[in-house]
């Protein structure tokens, strides 16, 4: 490690190759390996031996979030998504991993999809703010599809995520100008109840 | 050639910004008030995330927050800057190129400050960023042009990294998660102009 924090990673790297001669299963040494590629920006080596990592370690969810943010640094969504689902399998009652991978999915334009996990990660905490800003867009997105019951729906939801935020703003006291600039949000994204 | 200019208040909080996450990715907007010449000063800037920089529903958000700010405040949202966590990484990546692309959409100008993080100190007295500007062709290129910087600017900095006021910074990451943080920061306006009296020879 001393090599690292002076950046001669190719001693570093010798030093951890030797380690892992003698016990290949070395988590910590693995990633320590992994860092050095990381601090060197090699990307790509970066990921495929963060993904040979994760077939030995399954159950790390510390990597299998290291290796969702790298993926999403790429703007490669759907691969930053499957991690994201290995992640829900694993803990399914984490409202944040429920939330950013709506996050994801609201990003790559689904969202159907992005709605369904705002809404999983609210029944899981009902007091996530990005969820109920995510529930807001997704549902004033989904408006103009839908003249259904899934349309007056989302209606609802939108006005229910409307109030939610406004409860929270009002119940921390904030001043007149912010309350101010997340009404006009509001305006945008609000469905009226005068649509077609 | 058009001279671009920031104001202490911008560079402190941006500096208080990084400071406050020195081992993540920081990013934030520029503020500016609108010219009619060419030249561009940055008043103010909104420090906005630190992960998750490519996810689109916080961003929305965020800008939507922004412009009605700019609106009840006389301002324009005139670019944005980026610090890598990455400290040999120095270039625009193609997140800085799509944002500065959006923001060129919605305003006149648009300029990238990627900061140099071997220059954040600021005993080394040159700004810790690199300029680029999006222009009309649709490329992020550098900035030819003059930066200047509003005298007394690196000595609040210092004097706020010794005072540690860098924990006193939110940005919208914070608010997000505690609606009580105020992403404007207004609290630490004041207190940064309290230091500029201060250091003012």
């Amino acid at each position: 490690m001393r090599f690292e924090a002076k950046e001669d990673y190719h001693s570093a790297l010798e030093i951890y190759e030797s380690i892992l001669e003698e016990d290949e299963t070395n988590a910590h040494v693995l990633k320590r390996k992994l860092v050095c590629l990381k601090a060197q920006n090699r990307i790509n080596d970066y990921v495929r031996e963060l993904n040979e990592y994760l077939k030995l370690f399954q159950a790390d969810h510390e990597a299998w979030l290291e290796l969702c943010d790298t993926y999403l640094n790429e703007m490669d969504f759907a691969k930053a998504a499957f991690c994201l689902e290995e992640l829900i399998l694993m803990y399914p009652h984490n409202h944040v991993y429920q939330q950013r991978y709506a996050d994801i999915k609201y990003t790559q334009g689904q969202f159907d999809l992005a709605k369904t996990y705002y809404l999983y990660s609210l029944k899981l905490n009902p007091n996530n703010v990005r969820s109920l800003y995510g529930l807001l867009l997704t549902t004033a997105n989904l408006k103009s599809s839908q003249k259904t019951k899934e349309g007056s729906d989302n209606t609802k939801l939108n006005l229910w995520a409307r109030e939610q935020i406004e409860k929270k703003y009002n119940d921390v006291d904030s001043d007149k100008n912010l309350i101010d600039s997340v009404n006009s949000l509001f305006q945008y994204l609000t469905i009226g109840k005068n649509e077609k | 050639m058009k001279e671009i200019s920031i104001g202490k208040l911008a560079y402190s909080k941006l500096f208080l910004h990084l400071a406050k996450y020195p081992q993540l990715s920081c990013n934030g907007i520029l503020l500016s008030k609108p010219s009619k010449n060419s030249s561009v000063k940055f008043v103010d800037c909104v420090p906005l995330f630190h992960s998750s920089f490519t996810l689109a529903p916080a961003f929305e958000i965020a800008l939507s927050q922004i412009d009605s700010y700019c609106q009840q405040n006389g301002l324009v949202i005139s670019g944005f800057y980026h610090a890598f966590d990455n400290n040999n990484q120095t270039e625009p990546n193609m997140m800085c190129y799509k944002l500065a692309e959006k923001l060129k959409e919605n305003g006149d100008v648009s300029f990238c400050l990627i900061v140099d993080n071997s220059k954040i100190n600021p005993s080394n007295r040159e700004p810790c960023f690199n300029v680029y500007s999006f222009g009309d062709d649709q490329k992020l290129k550098k900035f030819p042009g003059n930066l200047n910087l509003e005298e007394g600017t690196y000595e609040t900095c210092e004097k706020l990294l010794e005072e540690n006021r860098f924990s006193l910074i939110n940005d919208f990451d914070n608010h997000l998660d505690d609606v009580k943080k105020d992403w404007r920061n207004l609290k630490l306006n004041e207190n940064i102009s309290a230091v500029e009296s201060l250091s003012a020879k």
